[in-house]
């Protein structure tokens, strides 16, 4: 990435470069509300109220990891399961606020810690390409992200709204919602061939694990079979090379 | 609202502070392994495989065509909106008219 060219330049932290961040968020905001609406009408689907499905964007404001989450839902709430599977899914944000290190390291606690909060995939990539393009505004992030969280709760609210006209999901296909919507983001997280092995062994591990032990497990055991196979994998081709 | 759901969200969002603010927090004071680094792109892509094969593979027919036209809609048109709406509708049309 974009270690080697970091700023030797001052940084700067401006209401301008918020503005931006707001502006330039737009388009992916627009392709955020299906997925807060979808994620709306499957948390009424899955039981819960509606001040449960507000709070959990209002709170946890990652994606995937509320989808998994209404996956491990039940009568019996799974508490430790759910919180750890959120974590696993999250793993990547640590990736992402350790490569923004160089940019955010200089600036007062506060602002980057508080630019942190609101870091998600589409707003992390947008600030790296304004850093590769020159730009030295470290507020961007923070506009990206309070456009991207208001925009994450408000179509949440109005998909489980519109959620109640749904009354048989089935007969719809629209328990296949979150299938395909996983299976999307997957296609989207193809990086090449390397790809094939780590979501095969995923793939195998999990159907295993529901098979022999059911309950949730299969997750787990399937995320960190295909993951670790990946991180062998790509450190092996590494000293090949 | 139970106490039971709202233990479950805060942990939830707990963790997902924890992973917001822990890379920016950890980069000042140790060096990322580079395995570990691998173990952690490589993740998302494992957990969410891990998630839908069982639904796709276990499922039917009508899951994996649905499952196959997501896919293909995904790589022809990179809208999400778009390949949902065919898997569902592929479902549907199963579900109904042919099975």
């Amino acid at each position: 990435m974009t270690e080697n060219q970091t700023s030797n330049q001052e940084m700067s932290f401006t209401a301008a470069g918020f503005s931006i961040g707001i502006i330039k968020s737009l388009p992916m905001a627009i392709g955020v509300v299906p997925f807060g609406m979808v994620f709306g009408v499957m948390a009424r689907q899955t039981g819960l109220g509606f001040g449960e499905a507000t709070l959990m964007s209002a709170a946890v404001f990652a994606g995937a990891a509320q989808f998994v989450a209404l996956g491990l839902w039940q009568e019996s709430l799974p508490v430790l399961t759910i919180a750890f599977t959120t974590f696993l899914v999250n793993l990547r944000l640590v990736l992402m606020g350790a490569a923004l290190r160089p940019y955010y390291g200089s600036l007062s606690s506060l602002k980057a810690y508080g630019s942190m909060l609101v870091l998600s995939d589409g707003g992390w990539a947008m600030q790296l390409q304004e850093f590769n393009d020159g730009k030295r505004d470290a507020a961007f992030l923070l506009g990206n992200g309070v456009a991207q969280y208001v925009v994450w709760v408000g179509s949440t609210v109005s998909g489980f709204m519109l959620g109640a006209a749904i009354t048989q999901p089935e007969k719809w296909g629209l328990t296949f919602i979150v299938p395909a919507s996983f299976l999307a983001l997957l296609v989207g997280m193809w990086r090449g061939k390397s790809d094939i092995l780590p979501w095969l062994v995923a793939a195998i591990a999990a159907l295993l694990t529901n098979f022999a032990i059911g309950g949730n497990w299969f997750i787990l055991v399937g995320g960190l079979a295909g993951s670790l196979t990946g991180a062998f994998i790509s450190h092996r081709e590494q000293f090949n090379e | 609202m139970s106490s039971e759901t709202i233990l479950t969200i805060g942990l939830m969002a707990a963790a997902t502070i924890a992973t917001r603010l822990g890379g920016l927090w950890l980069m000042g004071r140790v060096k990322m392994s580079p395995f570990v680094e691998r173990w952690f792109k490589a993740l998302p892509g494992s957990l969410i495989t891990a998630i839908v094969a069982p639904t796709v593979l276990s499922g039917g027919l009508a899951e994996m065509l649905a499952a196959g036209a997501v896919i293909l809609t995904m790589m022809k048109t990179k809208s999400l909106l778009l390949a949902m709406t065919v898997g569902v509708g592929v479902i549907f049309l199963m579900k109904n008219f042919l099975l």
